[in-house]
């Protein structure tokens, strides 16, 4: 069966940087999957997701989106098809909350569906009103952006989501249930997803299976049970341990 | 002073006119021309450093001595005086619209950059409304730059208050030479104050913050 995404011997290397920061990355995901990334900071999980989108190119390899080398799809196309939830959520600070989200649909003037909004609206569990709507970032707490930059991300039905510590700077409680609630909407609209993220429980719940990553190399891609029950080396075990306290 | 400005006052305010009118034509061709090679630049590296290696060197060269080398081709007056300022106002111009650009975030560049959207319409939408205070904050320098060398360009017939300055320094008259210098620390204070106002506006839009408050 053909994979959804596949990264094929993916090398990468910051120019200003000596060596690789990504070192023979393979891997492939099924359509519908959703992939957790976890990484201690520095693990080139941001980069990895950056690839995907083309925010990036390889130094070396290929990645191929349904058996397609992205190397050979218009950058503009292919980041149509993909929502990216940025790390430090990203809002453009001169649009309101209604603009950042609808930004796409908004700028080449396709029809902007006030459905579409309020439903993602309640599903990030953001307050639905018009006060809500027409306020500026810097209104928002960090929290709040990050949901906003994930609706954004949402709002084109992406086939692939790109998602970078998206809930990184939420409280426990409303964490948990956006967890739930995006778990949900995953399993409902089968979207693949690349999740990024440094907590490992979060990786667990959340996670078809689980990538761990350290200093740029895959040291195992697995299922939760199976990272459990069978670790791949000391490093994976160590991170099992530490994080489950 | 008074008795000069009461009998030359048509005379002193054709040459605030004409200083104006140097100003803003200089202006009206740098900044589109600016923009177009601004463009060109992001696009090749070498290329880049081989204008602004250009236009440094114009930079550096004296005003005087610039009018003088452009006589032959557009002779004496206000052309002259026109394309000689814009040239001036490039280097400036150019490195201000790359200062703007790299002012904005990363990490908003690259949510602009994911959206897949044309260039035209992130460059309109997203990057150059960012970018307008500090856009506004370099025209204001080159305004200023540029009403202050116009004066120079009475010594090639091209108007202005620097005509009244010549006058004053060839006929030894205080009060010519007084009023041309108020009036052009004058015009340059009151622009500088507007373009001022405008940044701020500007700024405002820029950080979402012309809303509420
Ligand atoms: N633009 C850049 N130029 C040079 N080096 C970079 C750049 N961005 C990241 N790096 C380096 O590449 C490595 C991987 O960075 P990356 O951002 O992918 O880490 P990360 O796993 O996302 O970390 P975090 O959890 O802190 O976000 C780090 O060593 C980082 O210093
Ligand atoms: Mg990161």
């Amino acid at each position: 069966m053909q994979s959804f995404l596949e990264y094929k011997d993916i090398q990468f290397t910051y120019q200003t940087q000596a060596g690789h920061t990504l070192n023979h990355i393979n891997f492939s995901v099924q359509e519908g999957e959703m992939i957790t990334i976890l990484g201690t900071s520095g693990s080139g999980k941001t980069t990895l997701i950056k690839l995907a989108n083309k925010l990036l190119l390889p130094t070396s390899g290929a990645i191929y989106l349904k058996g397609q080398n992205i190397a050979d799809i218009d950058t503009k196309q292919l980041r149509r098809r993909m929502g990216y939830v940025i790390q430090q959520a990203g809002l453009f600070p001169h649009m309101t909350v209604k603009e950042n989200i609808n930004v796409v649909a908004r700028l080449s003037k396709e029809d902007i569906q006030e459905a579409r909004l309020q439903e993602l609206l309640s599903l990030t569990k953001l307050p639905a009103d018009k006060d809500f709507q027409t306020r500026r970032p810097w209104q928002l707490s960090g929290g709040q952006q990050q949901r906003v930059g994930l609706a954004r991300a949402l709002y084109c039905d992406p086939e692939l989501l790109l998602m970078d510590e998206p809930f990184g700077a939420l409280d426990a409680i409303t964490r948990y249930e956006l967890q739930q609630e995006f778990l949900a909407l995953q399993q409902e609209t089968k979207t693949t997803v690349l999740f990024v993220t440094h907590d490992l429980r979060e990786a667990l719940m959340l996670g078809d299976r689980v990538m761990v990553l350290r200093d740029g190399a895959i040291q195992q891609l697995a299922t939760p049970e199976e990272l459990i029950q069978n670790p791949a080396n000391d490093y994976v075990r160590l991170l099992l341990q530490i994080g489950r306290g | 002073m008074i008795q000069y400005i009461s009998i030359h006052y048509m005379s002193i305010l054709q040459a605030i006119v004409e200083h104006l009118r140097l100003t803003a034509f200089s202006l009206l061709f740098s900044i589109p021309l600016a923009a177009l090679l601004s463009l060109l630049l992001f696009h090749s590296k070498t290329l880049g450093a081989i204008l602004t290696g250009f236009l440094v060197v114009i930079y550096c060269i004296p005003s005087i001595a610039l009018f003088t080398m452009l006589i032959p081709w557009f002779g004496l007056g206000e052309t002259t005086a026109v394309i000689g300022l814009t040239a001036y106002n490039q280097i400036l111009l150019i490195r201000n619209i790359k200062a703007s650009y790299e002012a904005i975030p990363q990490q908003i560049k690259e949510a602009a950059e994911s959206l897949g959207i044309s260039n035209r319409k992130c460059l309109q939408n997203i990057y150059l409304p960012l970018m307008l205070p500090y856009l506004i904050g370099g025209l204001r320098i080159v305004t200023i730059s540029t009403m202050g060398i116009a004066t120079m360009a009475a010594l090639i017939n091209a108007g202005g208050l620097g005509r009244i300055l010549v006058e004053g320094m060839r006929m030894f008259s205080m009060p010519r030479i007084l009023v041309a210098v108020i009036l052009i620390s004058g015009l340059a204070l009151i622009l500088n104050f507007i373009l001022i106002k405008l940044e701020r506006l500007a700024r405002r839009y820029a950080t979402g913050h012309e809303v509420a408050s």
